[in-house]
């Protein structure tokens, strides 16, 4: 099923930030990680990542680090600073009221 | 990666080409992120051109890309162009201006110090017995009254002396002016101005009735006794000083006036500059004193000879009264052994002629007299055996004790310290003065070391023109630079703090004896400043150009391949990212010593209680108290034998 891209677009912040609540992340394993929790279901353009990463970034929300990887491979890790922390749980929680407020309207039978 | 591939991120990030550091930055994770997805691609079986052309189409369109990365860049880019003006506008300008401002300000503010004392040094006996009449005259007639003039004038007189006479302008009927101008001019008076002079002292005479001092000047232009109807005058102005209730030259008062009027002292040469123009108000009057004292037994074997010997024993019987009138207007040192020494004078000529005239037990009398009342200055000057009697122990206890400024000014210093601990003061200044001489030479390198690397940068940026290559202002997260002025200034400086205090540094000597040393260390710690921050920074900008890849020389080559044209980028990068990291550097250095530099000096003058003279005071400490203790002992003596006599 093809989302619609406002709705995916919307939601882009809050994935990113909760994927590096859970640990830090470079930007290919984050479309990965994407793609395998929703089996492709986003079909995000990977390119798209990036400004969205840079503009977190611009904000303080997350930092970049290059750290060497395998093979010499160096990689662009991110990881949330403080405020990127709190945002993440505001935007979470955000999500859960918007996501049950929307289960209500869409399936409890009206009174 | 193929060219391809190359073109596709160069386009996707040209809208960030403002910023090189960011744009190399985002194209690497790109073409990272493109090499990871070929390389899973290549895994599944694709060949080469296929995995790469699959990388490149999950990117999307790479319009769509481009304007998403300006726009997910452009808060970045604002805030970074921000900080590479506010460092290349504010920071380095600011650096450059005040290591100008403060170091080279600074070794003109320091070299008026080694010039003054160097001149006095040359120019002044050190011993100071002799230095108090000898100096007198030679500051009389060459120093000018402050603020500092020239010796001639087109009209003949000295600026001096015009100078001198402006303040008896600004202050009429005053007669604590009048009598201070009046005894600080009678060197400058000429044949031609006698008349004026003498209408001068009769001023005084009438303005301040009781003072004996326009008698002792008046005695002093009359002349010698060559008739009878001279010696008559002489004998007059003689007795009638004598008769007054009081001796009073108001210098003290004039001069702490005088300095009132002077900006306040800010620090340890201004009041270097205030003590010694203190010091230059050495008057000559205190000669003429010595010329009456010797002058009165002389008159006295005149009356003799003429049979006046009842005249003769009235003026001998008063051979106590010029040096209490002496010794009632001395608030330092110099006044105190005037007195002493023209009671000695006086007592041992009076005691002569009483003998001389068979009067054995008035001669007896006034020699137990004398030895009384020369008794605590002589004690005193016992005691300075060390000080003031073996010229070679007082250098050595000085120079070993007190250091560099109390050495060279020695010879302005009346009073000597009791102990070592009153020497503390000066020793401790003379590092702290040769300490801001250092910071001061160390900021001026620091400058230079700026607008090297800025000619440098240039040099690379001509060298890079064909590779349409520009160098990259690198820009250090805080913590970065937070590193490298902990590690690089703050640690150094400490260390030498810390190393300061240790015995083995030898701050127990003067700086002089400490010199070699004291160099070796500011070179070392001069050193340390430059060359760690260099290496902290050039290790990171190493670090970031290998993340940008950006070719990196072998670290060992160092600058011997700056010619190497791969290289070119790299040297280019580290030349403009040194400047703004030296100019922090420098401002920090300056933050850091300057206040604490200054605090330990303005600690260091406010303890002084021997060479310097303090706010509202017009001599040093050491020497105001001794001369006061001096001058009250003197005076109950004399009170003492007074009242014994009638």
């Amino acid at each position: 099923m093809q989302f619609n891209p406002d709705l995916v677009r919307g939601s882009v912040e809050t994935i990113i930030l909760h994927l590096l609540n859970e640990r830090t992340m470079y930007g290919y394993e984050i479309i990965k990680a994407v793609n395998e929790r929703t089996d492709g279901a986003f079909a995000w353009k990977e390119g798209s990542l990036y400004p969205c990463l840079h503009r977190l970034e611009g904000d303080g929300v997350i930092a970049g680090e290059w750290v060497d990887g395998n093979r010499g491979k160096q990689r662009k890790y991110y990881h949330l600073t403080r405020k990127g922390e709190a945002l993440c749980k505001e935007k979470v929680a955000e999500w859960e009221s918007f996501t049950k407020a929307m289960h209500a309207v869409l399936f409890q039978p009206a009174r | 990666m193929d060219e391809q591939t190359g073109k596709l991120v160069d386009d996707a990030t040209a809208g960030l080409r403002s910023d090189p550091e960011l744009r190399l930055d985002v194209q690497k994770e790109l073409l990272t992120h493109l090499e990871q997805t070929a390389e899973e691609c290549r895994a599944e079986g694709c060949d080469e051109a296929e995995s790469l052309e699959r990388a490149r189409k999950t990117f999307g369109s790479l319009l769509e890309l481009a304007a998403e990365l300006v726009s997910g860049n452009t808060r970045r880019m604002k805030l970074r162009a921000l900080a590479r003006l506010a460092l290349q506008a504010l920071v380095v300008p600011a650096a450059i201006a005040l290591a100008l401002w403060l170091g080279y300000g600074g070794l003109v503010r320091l070299q008026r110090i080694p010039r003054r004392a160097l001149e006095y040094l040359t120019r002044y006996n050190v011993e100071f017995t002799q230095a108090a009449y000898a100096n007198a005259a030679y500051r009389f007639s060459m120093l000018p009254l402050y603020p500092n003039g020239n010796i001639s004038s087109e009209d003949g007189l000295s600026q001096y002396y015009h100078a001198l006479h402006s303040l008896l302008n600004a202050h009429p009927n005053d007669r604590r002016y009048h009598a201070y101008v009046i005894s600080a001019s009678f060197s400058q008076m000429q044949e031609d101005s006698m008349q004026d002079y003498e209408t001068a002292l009769q001023q005084g005479m009438q303005l301040d009735p009781d003072n004996a001092l326009y008698h002792y000047l008046q005695w002093q232009i009359s002349g010698g006794p060559y008739d009878q109807k001279q010696f008559a005058l002489l004998m007059h102005e003689i007795r009638l000083g004598l008769n007054k209730p009081y001796l009073k030259d108001y210098k003290d008062e004039v001069i702490s006036d005088r300095l009132a009027e002077l900006p306040p002292a800010m620090d340890c040469a201004d009041y270097y500059e205030q003590t010694l123009l203190v010091k230059n108000e050495l008057y000559f009057h205190y000669e003429i004193y010595r010329q009456i004292a010797r002058s009165i037994p002389i008159y006295a074997e005149i009356l003799i000879k003429d049979g006046r010997t009842d005249e003769a024993l009235e003026l001998l019987r008063q051979w106590k009264r010029l040096p209490s009138q002496i010794m009632q207007d001395s608030h330092g040192m110099l006044g105190v052994m005037v007195a002493n020494e023209c009671a000695r004078e006086l007592g041992t000529q009076t005691a002569a002629i009483y003998q001389y005239l068979g009067r054995d037990e008035l001669a007896a009398q006034t020699r137990q007299e004398l030895a009384l009342l020369t008794a605590p200055v002589n004690r005193y000057m016992a005691k300075k055996s060390l000080a003031v009697n073996d010229l070679m122990k007082r250098t050595n206890f000085v120079a070993g004790s007190a250091g560099w400024i109390d050495s060279r000014l020695r010879s302005r210093v009346i009073v000597d310290a009791d102990d070592r601990a009153a020497l503390i003061p000066q020793r401790v200044m003379g590092y702290k003065i040769m300490e801001e001489f250092a910071l001061s030479l160390l900021l001026v390198v620091l400058a230079l070391c700026i607008i090297g690397l800025w000619i440098t940068q240039d040099v690379f940026l001509y060298r890079l023109r064909a590779a349409r290559a520009v160098p990259i202002l690198l820009l250090p997260g805080w913590r970065q630079v937070a590193r490298i002025l902990l590690v690089g200034v703050f640690l150094p400086l400490a260390a030498y703090a810390g190393y300061s205090l240790l015995p083995i540094a030898g701050r127990g000597v003067g700086v002089e004896h400490n010199l070699p040393r004291f160099i070796i260390e500011m070179l070392l710690l001069g050193g340390l400043l430059i060359a760690l921050p260099w290496l902290l920074t050039v290790l990171i900008i190493r670090r970031r150009c290998g993340q940008l890849d950006v070719p990196v020389p072998p670290i060992k080559a160092g600058w011997a391949l700056r010619r190497d044209p791969r290289y070119r980028l790299y040297f280019g990068t580290v030349a403009r990212s040194l400047v703004p990291i030296y100019a922090l550097v420098l401002l920090a250095v300056v933050l850091v010593c300057r206040p604490a530099l200054h605090y330990q000096e303005r600690a260091a003058y406010q303890q002084d209680r021997l060479f310097f003279v303090h706010h509202g005071e017009t001599m040093p400490r050491l020497e105001a108290q001794t001369a006061t203790r001096l001058r009250s002992e003197v005076l109950q003596m004399a009170e003492k034998l007074e009242r014994e006599a009638k």
